[in-house]
């Protein structure tokens, strides 16, 4: 087991140095002490951009093999010297709380540390962890890459396999750097994406807000039930949510500050979550929306399409491999449009109550996400109303949300089960998720919004700089 | 087994619970007094209200980790990648593996089994793997039947293995 961990911990040290490339040819970092001011972006940015590459060669033909990732990784690592002169991504501001601060940092820490330990441990023995995503890991590995006597055979049509490959190439590349198929030590990755998003998540949100609020709210999230319980199962709602919640707040800090390094990081992320789950391009998409209507309002042109453009251009290779092997299942098809006829619509129409209600159950429910969402709607509606330059963030927060609850009931009413409840039953608790984890990640901003205009926190800062 | 790492009863979580909970608002409701100076009062409130939350739930999750590593875990880590097999529910987990030892490297088969039996289903594929499946029993190498008449699969099969559960496996006779 050691061997095995050490090989999946060296293919994320290849993802590290080649998301320090990245970063660093993003002009994120100039010197070693900034480079670890961005370690958790630099992290995700790796994992996004090897997978997803992953995924491309699988299409071309070529196996992610340790010698194909190793040498993607160097590359990718060596571009960063392409950058003359890289700046730093904003510092933060200093804020009250400080011993506060460090006490939730530890408390996370050794959250963190417990969920790594338990990850080393846990066999996989759930049923979509391993008959839809690592089952298709292990074909990629044990036939060699993407053979259609696999990926294309009627047999297999339950696993899903219009689904795209983020995920099982993520876990293959995780085979190969342990040379085994050991399915225990593979929930590592899951334990590693997770720790990585938050400090990533931290390294996003650090320059606007306060650092006591920032941490009890990443704690909060993380601490969410739903999303332990979901983390270490082996299926692709988590890794989904963390891509698109780094997405989505990227993209918020684009439109915020004009910084197109943060355009970069959302495009990157928004690719992942297209590549990582069917509903991936919707909620891309949901992402998009609000990300252009704003760019627009600003004036920042129309660098946003890169946004929309960067996850279409590494999905399409997909979709054509799909159709030229005509997978067996239409229904299984990325796009899930194949119900679209009106009169099939409107018979189904009495399936979207239900899912609506079982949808907002879920996503309101405390047991599963604490108090998340309601903090959520509480601050985003005080901001709106009594802070007029919060509106704006609120405005963004609950059209994200909103369209991400708008494609789940889509996909609830076209669904092709003979009643909704049964597909409800299967699948609401986890496919709110991704909601969820931007509702995490966006109430501190919101929060850190009506700070800003309270009276005392323009003398405290006046204090701190 | 030390106490920490046994199931506490529903009582002594809902007395544990019980004496936490003041503790956790106190907190969140301390963190918000020194806070609000520096932050405003509004937003002081959000944090306290988090603040409380983590409070609540950081030891329940930590000790809910360890519990689950050390009653859910280890025992399912015995069966290393086996256990999807035992979790899926009724599957005679060694039959398969003799089927995989007998299998010739290239060979084909063929899952026979009513539709609700995901479970066979499910772990032939993953356990079976290079070996490819196929979805009709004529041209399969092998044919793996569960609760089904066999003899209306319509192809000639000479059955080599049995296990439990009702599961045979035998190879097409050409």
């Amino acid at each position: 087991m050691i061997g095995h961990l050490a090989g999946l911990l060296g293919a994320n040290v290849l993802f590290l140095g080649a998301g320090l490339g990245i970063t660093r040819l993003l002009g994120c970092w100039a010197s070693p002490g900034a480079a670890s001011r961005v370690l958790g972006l630099s992290y995700m940015s790796g994992v996004a951009c090897i997978t997803l590459l992953g995924t491309l060669a699988l299409v071309v033909g070529v196996n992610p093999t340790v010698p194909v990732v190793a040498g993607a990784c160097v590359v990718l690592a060596a571009s960063g010297l392409a950058r003359r002169r890289p700046g730093s991504l904003p510092e933060a501001e200093r804020g009250p709380g400080r011993r506060l601060t460090v006490a939730l940092q530890a408390g996370l820490a050794v959250y963190l540390a417990a969920v790594l330990l338990r990850s080393v441990f846990k066999p996989l023995a759930e049923w979509d962890g391993t008959v839809v995503w690592a089952l298709k890991a292990r074909a990629l590995v044990l036939l060699g890459g993407l053979d259609p006597a696999f990926f294309a055979n009627p047999a297999y049509e339950f696993s899903h396999q219009g689904y795209p490959l983020f995920l099982p190439t993520l876990e293959a590349i995780g085979f190969h750097s342990m040379g085994s198929l050991d399915t225990n030590v593979l929930h590592v990755q899951f334990a590693l994406l997770f720790v990585g998003f938050l400090v990533a998540a931290g390294e996003l949100l650090r320059a606007v807000v306060p650092p006591v609020l920032l941490w009890s709210s990443l704690l909060l999230l993380a601490l969410a039930p739903s999303l332990y319980d979901q983390l270490l199962n082996g299926s692709a709602d988590v890794p989904l949510a963390l891509f698109f919640g780094l997405a989505a707040v990227a993209g918020w800090r684009y439109v915020s500050s004009a910084d197109p390094r943060f355009l970069a990081f959302a495009s990157m992320f928004a690719a992942a979550a297209v590549m990582t789950k069917r509903e991936g391009w919707a909620f891309a998409l949901a992402l998009a929306l609000p990300l252009g209507a704003f760019a627009l309002r600003r004036r920042l042109g129309f660098a946003w399409l890169a946004c929309a453009a960067v996850p279409l251009l590494v999905l399409v290779p997909w979709l054509l491999w799909t159709r030229d092997h005509h997978l067996a299942s239409e229904r299984e098809g990325v796009l899930y449009t194949q119900t679209f006829h009106p009169a099939s619509l409107a018979d189904r129409a009495g399936r979207l109550p239900p899912a609506a209600e079982e949808l907002a159950r879920q996503a309101f429910d405390p047991r599963a996400w604490l108090v998340i969402l309601p903090l959520l709607v509480l601050v985003g509606a005080a901001g709106a109303f009594l802070v007029p330059a919060l509106r704006a963030a609120a405005l963004y927060a609950a059209a994200v949300v909103g369209l991400i609850f708008a494609a789940l009931l889509w996909a609830y009413w076209v669904g092709d089960t003979p009643t909704v409840q049964g597909l409800l039953a299967g699948s609401a608790d986890r496919v709110v998720t991704t909601g969820l984890v931007f509702a995490g990640l966006f109430l501190p901003i919101l929060a850190a919004g009506l700070s800003a205009h309270a009276p005392g926190a323009a003398l405290q800062r006046s204090r701190t700089r | 087994m030390p106490l920490a790492l046994s199931k506490p009863s529903n009582a002594v979580l809902i007395a544990v619970l019980l004496a936490w909970l003041p503790v956790a608002v106190g907190l969140g409701f301390l963190a918000w007094r020194r806070m609000r100076q520096g932050l405003g009062s509004a937003v002081a409130a959000v944090a306290g209200v988090a603040l409380a939350a983590v409070a609540v739930m950081l030891p329940y999750q930590v000790a809910r980790t360890v519990y689950l590593a050390v009653h859910v875990d280890r025992p399912l880590r015995s069966f290393v990648e086996r256990a999807p097999a035992y979790s899926f529910g009724t599957l005679d987990v060694p039959f398969f593996d003799r089927l995989r030892q007998a299998m010739p490297p290239g060979s084909t088969y063929f899952v026979a089994a009513p539709p609700p039996d995901l479970a066979i289903r499910a772990w032939s594929f993953y356990w079976l793997l290079p070996h490819i499946a196929v979805s009709r029993p004529a041209g399969a190498d092998w044919i793996i039947a569960r609760d089904v008449d066999r003899r209306s699969l319509g192809v000639r099969v000479r059955w080599v293995t049995h296990g439990s559960f009702g599961v045979f496996a035998g190879r097409e006779t050409r």
